[in-house]
């Protein structure tokens, strides 16, 4: 289901200098502006993430979280996956397993409901993850 | 239907479409959105699937949703208009049906203003122009918007085409203000687009076996399909549902958005009733989910519907829109082998018509 499962896939935990990336496939059956990203939450291993100890990158560029509501004028292609950068003091190596849940809320910025109002979708994903090599 | 007085236009591709049965002017097409997933997961780049398409001899008509298709959108470069008439003309295919969403909430803090909402959809205009697609598809009708592209789609000799999708259905209140509008207005440019989703006579077994592997029993999904049959806005019907999931205590949280999903997506309108606004369907949403060993669409009825279409002298595309991805996942269903098998099914019901007339 293009809309709820495939947020996460088995190639989604990436080694990256600030720790590491969680590739998230974009959770509905068209690409979207990137302000339609109105809340990412990421669990690892059973422990919540703070907002600013984590980025996005797309294509490689850098957004902190919070600020992607306002990249309206940046596509977030259904083909490209948006990187969910964790911040730790070590990165993580190609190999090492962890346990990440993310949530993600976007406003379906097309489907009216009322003035300021969209249809949301909040899509919930949740898998154990071996990191592969960077890219 | 063709609106009458509209200038020759030279479409994308040089071929013509033909008719899908000799008799009738109806023409077979698919839209892209059908390999939504395949898409999504990467299988493909564009020249891949349009490749693909004329494999599985599933044109000629091609029908794409900008957003999905465009890496450039609401724009498109000059390299892909290229590649994109090169690709039409070496396999055939002409351009149907240009998909056009409005996205006016794509600043957090506030809606679209007025103008901005006419600068948007005028740059998806001009890259569908720019494309060869002779119709936009078209979700928005707010009057103000209706008028002002109105010299924009005259200029670029485009058919604007509202999408009628479920739960709507040809004379339900939304749609007739809109018909008013279009008479009041008088122009052939402007139309709707047919959506099959609109005249289902059942929920889909697909979405059905979906919310049985989500945990809703034979008890829940009759009581599903009860409510789903009743009248009352989606709104409406989505609450009565909730209750009744509340009252058995099964998680409505995850449940109730997904079955609310079905309200939105499957109407049940009689089929009967396209021929109220025949003259202005400019283009057809073929929707399906499924096709049984029957060769037959289980929830839809492509015979009746097709009859209708016939007698009317319909005579643009009918685009294949398989949406059962919504509710399959990757690889569970062959995509293009079910519209191949579709299109079958059309021809069949196309004949059948002919020959009842």
């Amino acid at each position: 289901m293009a809309t709820h499962n495939t947020l996460l896939g088995d190639d989604s935990l990436i080694p990256h200098p600030d720790g590491f990336a969680v590739a998230l496939r974009i959770p509905w059956y068209r690409s979207l502006w990137l302000s339609a990203v109105s809340e990412i939450r990421v669990n690892v291993d059973g422990v919540e993430i703070a907002q600013d100890r984590m980025h996005a990158e797309l294509n490689g560029r850098s957004f902190p979280v919070q600020a992607l509501k306002e990249q309206w004028d940046t596509l977030w292609f259904m083909q490209d996956r948006l990187h969910v950068v964790v911040h730790r003091d070590r990165p993580l190596r190609p190999g090492e397993r962890l346990d990440v849940d993310v949530t993600i809320s976007m406003r379906i910025l097309y489907m009216q409901i009322a003035p300021m109002t969209y249809v949301t979708n909040r899509v919930h994903g949740h898998r154990e993850l071996t990191a592969r090599a960077a890219a | 239907m063709t609106p009458t007085g509209t200038p020759s236009r030279t479409p994308a591709g040089t071929a013509e479409a033909a008719p899908a049965v000799p008799g009738s002017a109806i023409k077979l097409g698919t839209t892209l959105y059908s390999l939504t997933a395949e898409w999504a997961f990467g299988l493909y780049d564009l020249d891949g699937l349009l490749a693909a398409v004329q494999r599985a001899g599933i044109g000629p008509g091609i029908e794409l949703v900008a957003s999905q298709t465009l890496r450039t959108y609401p724009h498109v470069s000059d390299d892909f208009v290229r590649n994109w008439h090169d690709t039409l003309d070496r396999y055939g295919f002409v351009a149907g049906s240009f998909a056009a969403n409005l996205d006016m909430g794509r600043r957090h803090d506030r809606d679209m203003t007025p103008d901005e909402e006419y600068e948007f959809t005028e740059a998806l205009f001009r890259s569908a122009h720019a494309l060869g697609f002779p119709l936009v598809r078209v979700q928005s009708a707010k009057e103000e918007l209706i008028r002002r592209l109105l010299p924009l789609a005259e200029e670029l000799d485009i058919v604007m085409g509202y999408e009628i999708h479920a739960p709507y259905g040809p004379n339900s209140p939304e749609i007739v203000r809109i018909r008013e509008l279009y008479d009041e207005i008088g122009s052939p440019r402007l139309g709707f687009v047919a959506d099959f989703s609109s005249t289902m006579h059942g929920m889909s077994p697909t979405l059905l076996r979906t919310l049985r592997r989500m945990g809703l029993d034979d008890a829940a999904l009759d009581e599903l399909q009860r409510v789903w049959a009743t009248d009352g806005s989606i709104g409406e019907r989505a609450g009565a549902f909730a209750g009744y999931l509340g009252r058995r205590g099964i998680d409505v949280a995850s449940l109730g958005p997904f079955a609310r999903l079905a309200f939105n997506m499957q109407g049940h309108v009689d089929p009967r009733e396209w021929s109220d606004i025949m003259p202005r369907i400019v283009h057809v949403h073929a929707k399906f989910y499924d096709i049984d060993e029957h060769g037959e669409e289980p929830s839809i009825d492509y015979r009746t519907i097709v009859r209708e279409f016939v007698r009317g002298g319909y005579s643009g595309f009918f685009s294949s829109e398989w949406e059962g991805h919504a509710f399959a996942d990757l690889g569970e269903a062959d995509p293009l082998d079910l519209v191949a098998r579709q299109h079958e099914l059309i021809r069949r019901s196309i004949r059948e018509a002919l020959a009842d007339a």
